[in-house]
């Protein structure tokens, strides 16, 4: 129940690097228990504006709201949040469980049981004395699919989420994502496969050139 | 939170590199052995008949380069010994915040919830990884003596540095100052060093800071005033070699801990502005 309460708010969001317009005045809504997607060309701005909503990027001007609290002001960094941007990273020397037992460390939100089962959800061992260094692509996208999912977060961002993962590992995200719909998280996610992003979100916003140019509720 | 964090960069920066900053136990013997060489030379040649002890020999390493003025009678001289030792450090302590933020670092400053502990904590890092630097360099010197047979003692030979270092005056320092200028100064003006690095990292790019901190260095070496800080961290540049014109260890250390706490202060202001990027 707590997180369908979750609300983002931009407004009049923009972002500029050095004399590059990143992100030009985007006004969304995002709420909890609904997947969002993000449609755009290399480099149209959809990392960009999830790396913004993490608070790892701050706006130049505009402002992002979480639940009504400021991003960069009032809150450095959102509440409860799991993020995948770009390519999962983790420490080369130390197993996935290990990797995941660092950082759920931090917040000390989940125990040992609930990393183990959120990795075999995402189809590891728990158990595979594999050092992060020996793991293939698409073990490494799933381990970062499980770090953000498995503090059972109000918000996720999880950018290209079927990189590099096969048929089986596609049908694995396609339903963890839902089932963190289900329970409240607000989802949004960036994804060059149209076929996916189409069937995964509620509601689709096209970015260009660091602009919102179409929104579909489907 | 907080103590995560360090942990973490502790563990990272310091533990998982341990080997990097042994290198300073091997760039240490080496120039022991230099050192070694060089009393030997004089012993044969008469000049002097002592074998030193440690104290002479972190002189030896430590004792930067006499004030240069340029000249035809004057050959270019350069202070290799200095340099290495002090650029090493600089070069070790650049890459691993920058590193870890565009990496798995992101992961825990996203659950760690503060920017301001992320800078603290990479400040602590620095003067961790500092001091583990010198560490290594002083635990070499100390072997090199131990396998040698040299007293590990620190009551300098004045006769043998006069000649060693090629002074007019012999050199007179206690033991108190021996570990002031041979130890205490060189760990802390690497560590301002360092830490002007860090945060020039973040108002550029790594690359450029360690540049900057290279030409610091080289200002320091040729031109002989207080404000150079290199300068606090060679022998040949102190008040025991230099008298009244060498540079006031005082006004070293005032400029040592100025730097160091603007460097604390603004990396926290400018860290909280700061965007994390990929990692390029």
């Amino acid at each position: 129940m707590e997180n369908q309460q979750v609300k983002i708010s931009i407004k009049k969001l923009n972002k500029r690097i050095h004399k590059n317009q990143i992100i030009q005045d985007i006004n969304v809504d995002f709420q909890g228990g609904k997947i969002y997607g993000l449609k755009g060309y290399n480099g149209s701005g959809k990392t960009m504006l999830m790396r913004l909503i993490a608070g790892l990027i701050l706006p130049t001007d505009g402002e992002i709201l979480i639940n009504g609290r400021r991003l960069g002001k009032d809150i450095t960094f959102p509440d409860r949040i799991g993020i995948l941007i770009e390519n999962p990273s983790f420490l080369d020397g130390y197993t996935g469980y290990e990797n995941l037992k660092l950082l759920a460390d931090i917040q000390k939100r989940i125990d040992s049981v609930k990393i183990r089962k959120v990795l075999e959800q995402v189809g590891l061992d728990p158990d595979d004395k594999r050092k992060y260094r020996k793991y293939s692509l698409g073990m490494k996208q799933r381990l970062g699919i499980a770090a953000a999912v498995m503090e059972g977060n109000d918000i996720l961002l999880i950018d290209e989420p079927t990189n590099a993962l096969d048929t089986e590992g596609i049908v694995m995200v396609k339903d963890l994502l839902r089932r963190e719909k289900e329970r409240g998280a607000l989802v949004i996610i960036a994804c060059h496969e149209p076929a996916i992003i189409q069937e995964l979100s509620d509601e689709i916003h096209t970015i260009e050139n660091g602009r919102f140019v179409d929104h579909v509720v489907l | 939170m907080f103590f995560k964090l360090l942990s973490h960069d502790l563990n990272n920066g310091i533990r998982k590199r341990l080997a990097y900053y042994a290198t300073a136990l091997v760039i240490s013997l080496t120039f022991c052995q230099g050192c070694y060489l060089v009393i030997q030379s004089l012993n044969r040649r008469g000049v002097a008949a002592l074998s030193g002890n440690l104290a002479d020999y972190l002189v030896y390493l430590f004792q930067g380069m006499k004030v240069y003025y340029p000249g035809p009678d004057n050959p270019f001289i350069f202070p290799v010994m200095w340099v290495i030792v002090f650029l090493l450090s600089a070069y070790l302590m650049l890459g691993y915040p920058f590193y870890d933020i565009t990496r798995f670092g992101q992961q825990i400053l996203v659950r760690g919830k503060s920017r301001y502990y992320w800078w603290i904590s990479k400040c602590i890092w620095n003067v961790c990884g500092t001091v583990l630097y010198f560490g290594f360099f002083y635990l070499g010197a100390v072997l090199f003596c131990f396998v040698r047979g040299i007293p590990i003692s620190f009551h300098v030979t004045p006769e043998l540095l006069k000649n060693l270092l090629k002074t007019a005056a012999e050199i007179e320092v206690s033991s108190g100052e021996c570990i002031l200028y041979l130890i205490v100064l060189p760990i802390l003006v690497s560590l301002a060093f360092n830490m002007l690095e860090m945060l020039l990292g973040l108002l550029t790019k790594p690359v450029f800071s360690f540049g900057a901190v290279s030409l610091f260095m080289i200002i320091s070496a040729y031109y002989k005033t207080d404000w150079a800080i290199g300068n606090h961290s060679m022998v040949l540049r102190g008040s025991k070699v230099l008298g009244e014109d060498g540079v006031h260890t005082g006004t070293g250390l005032l400029l040592i801990g100025g730097i160091v706490i603007f460097s604390v202060v603004l990396g926290c202001i400018r860290f909280k502005r700061y965007d994390i990027l990929t990692r390029e």
